[in-house]
């Protein structure tokens, strides 16, 4: 009886940990697809901003065309896979090809440069705080409970999205002019 | 926007975090969103400004060499809860989550938008690894993690295996800019000045103190001036020291001083007094770790000296207060670097954390089903 009774107890442990592991790992789920989707907003909008921003500002030709094409490839290309991650490789490649044949055009304050800096800047947030929720995904998938009871289900497994990040030149933020008196 | 913000620590106990918080909440109001701060408040005569909610008092608990304050009771908790439904924010901020704190408690109550910012550098936290795997169910939660400095970003990744993005300190550069000396300063046999807890060794005092006399066999008249909270061993010959001081007296002690010393020996994640001595204009010699180095873009915005040497020091200070030339283009070129932290922009990249981990989460912040106290996560803490 009492062999019983601590069997009876242990399943209801072991379950009550499934369960909340479960839940645990549902919402994992939810937030990995919330994150992919704010991913790819901010990849969209780097897009978007890189074409936006060669047609507005003077950039040799040819730097000019490879950052349209590049643009144009990368927000055509769906998904979060592998070629999406080469694709937006490209715009970052071409985005610094850029800012070395014309750094003035990163550097000159203008609303074009201001939002492309920003939009490369949010695509790189946007891309670690997804790489983030991926990694919280897979440790919770990989524990005993949720691999032997298959807790996982037909939940997509989520992959990690690697890429180069675009770090721009950007304009020299103006000194703060105050009561300043000099010594 | 409607930001809720949660700090760990007592907003009457003067801290880093705590200094920074206000900062942050006030940047943010000034650019017109609506903000509410959930802190513990040790006494109740403290008077706070409107945006703040009391959560409690806390209780110390020593962690990771320093005191980690802890609320206890289901009390917190309900309060907290009503805090989070009553505010209907569109991002919750906590900051600090890896300590055992409000934070904590809030992240553990809330779902949502959650943004945490990291102030901790612990290069070789054992606690914090030893506590990972409990933290987890808890940073789980975050939507986007914030570090102060690459290197509280290590500790992140080296720690709790996370990672973060980097968005500085921010300092008030008008607060500091246009201060006057204090009167009879710097003098001319050389002013050097020191600004921190005067008992903590980390902090440094005492490596300045030895390098004194020998900064003083070539500047014979130099004077050291002194603040911050603690006991002082004095009165020590050319020192003048004035205790805690106001930020606006921090700004003139800056200002009255021909060198700003930052001896520091170790435990700096950041060195928010650096920004402060470079918007105020007063040249600087620092130790030469990480975070200073990097702040200071190694040695380009001020000079460098061994942590922990006073012989180093002693020659770095003396070199300074006899290159007048050099202090000039160290003021001017630092005057130029840190602009980059005044608070108006480092709130705008703030902002941008917000919105970005907003995009990548659904719906505003809403308290957790079921509620989760401090018992709850000393046992999530225990068998997870």
């Amino acid at each position: 009886m009492a062999y019983l009774i601590a069997a009876v107890v242990v399943v209801a442990l072991v379950a009550l940990y499934a369960l909340r592991t479960a839940r645990r790992l549902d919402r994992l789920h939810a937030r990995v697809d919330a994150a992919a989707a704010g991913l790819t907003a901010q990849l969209l909008r780097r897009a978007a901003m890189a074409g936006a921003f060669g047609a507005s500002v003077s950039l040799k030709p040819e730097a000019a065309a490879a950052l349209a094409s590049a643009a144009r490839t990368a927000a055509e290309t769906p998904g979060l896979g592998g070629d999406r991650e080469v694709a937006e490789t490209a715009v970052t490649r071409a985005l610094l090809q850029a800012a070395t044949s014309s750094p003035e055009s990163f550097t000159t304050p203008s609303p074009a440069a201001t939002e492309m800096h920003d939009a490369a800047l949010r695509a790189s947030f946007a891309r670690r705080f997804y790489n983030d929720t991926v990694r919280d995904v897979l440790a919770v998938r990989d524990l005993r409970v949720v691999r032997w009871l298959r807790l996982a289900g037909h939940a997509r497994h989520p992959a990690y999205f690697e890429m180069a990040d675009a770090e721009l030149p950007t304009a020299q933020i103006p000194v703060a002019s105050g009561p300043t008196i000099e010594p | 926007m409607r930001v809720g913000i949660v700090s760990p620590y007592p907003w009457d106990v003067p801290g880093g975090v705590v200094a920074h918080i206000a900062d942050l909440a006030e940047a943010l109001i000034a650019r017109g969103h609506d903000v509410a701060v959930m802190t513990p408040v040790d006494d109740d005569e403290t008077p706070l400004p409107n945006y703040v909610t009391r959560a409690g008092r806390s209780v110390p608990i020593p962690y990771n060499g320093s005191v980690s304050r802890l609320l206890l009771g289901p009390v917190s908790a309900a309060r907290v809860r009503r805090w989070l439904h009553d505010g209907e924010f569109d991002v919750l901020h906590v900051h600090s989550p890896e300590t055992f704190s409000l934070s904590l408690l809030a992240l553990g109550n809330a779902q949502g938008p959650i943004v945490a910012t990291f102030h901790a550098a612990n290069p070789k936290s054992r606690i914090l690894s030893m506590m990972q795997s409990s933290l987890q169910v808890y940073l789980e939660k975050l939507s986007g993690s914030i570090a102060v400095s690459p290197a509280a970003r290590k500790t992140i990744v080296d720690h709790l295996g996370g990672d973060a993005v980097v968005v500085p300190n921010g300092v008030h550069i008008a607060k500091y800019a246009g201060a006057l000396p204090l009167p009879g300063w710097p003098g001319g046999g050389g002013a050097i000045g020191f600004v921190g807890r005067v008992d903590e060794p980390r902090k440094g005092l005492d490596v300045l103190l030895a390098a004194l006399p020998l900064i003083r066999r070539e500047h014979p008249g130099v004077r050291l001036l002194v603040a911050g909270p603690g006991k002082f061993d004095g009165p020590v010959d050319g020192v003048t020291f004035l205790g805690r001081v106001s930020d606006s007296d921090k700004a003139r002690l800056l200002a009255s001083v021909d060198v700003f010393a930052a001896p520091n020996t170790g435990g700096e994640s950041f060195g928010i007094v650096l920004l402060e001595a470079m918007a105020a204009g007063a040249p600087i010699v620092a130790s030469d770790l990480d975070a200073f180095a990097r702040v200071l873009d190694d040695g380009e915005l001020g000079d460098l000296a061994g942590a922990g040497d006073p012989i180093s020091l002693a020659a770095a200070c003396s070199g300074l207060l006899s290159a007048p030339a050099r202090r000039d283009q160290l003021r001017t070129a630092a005057r130029h670097a840190v602009a980059r932290y005044d608070w108006s922009v480092v709130c705008g990249e703030v902002l941008r954390v917000y919105e970005t981990a907003i995009a990548a989460s659904t719906g505003r912040v809403v308290e957790e089903p079921v509620e989760v106290d401090v018992t709850t996560l000393e046992q999530g803490m225990a068998t997870s």
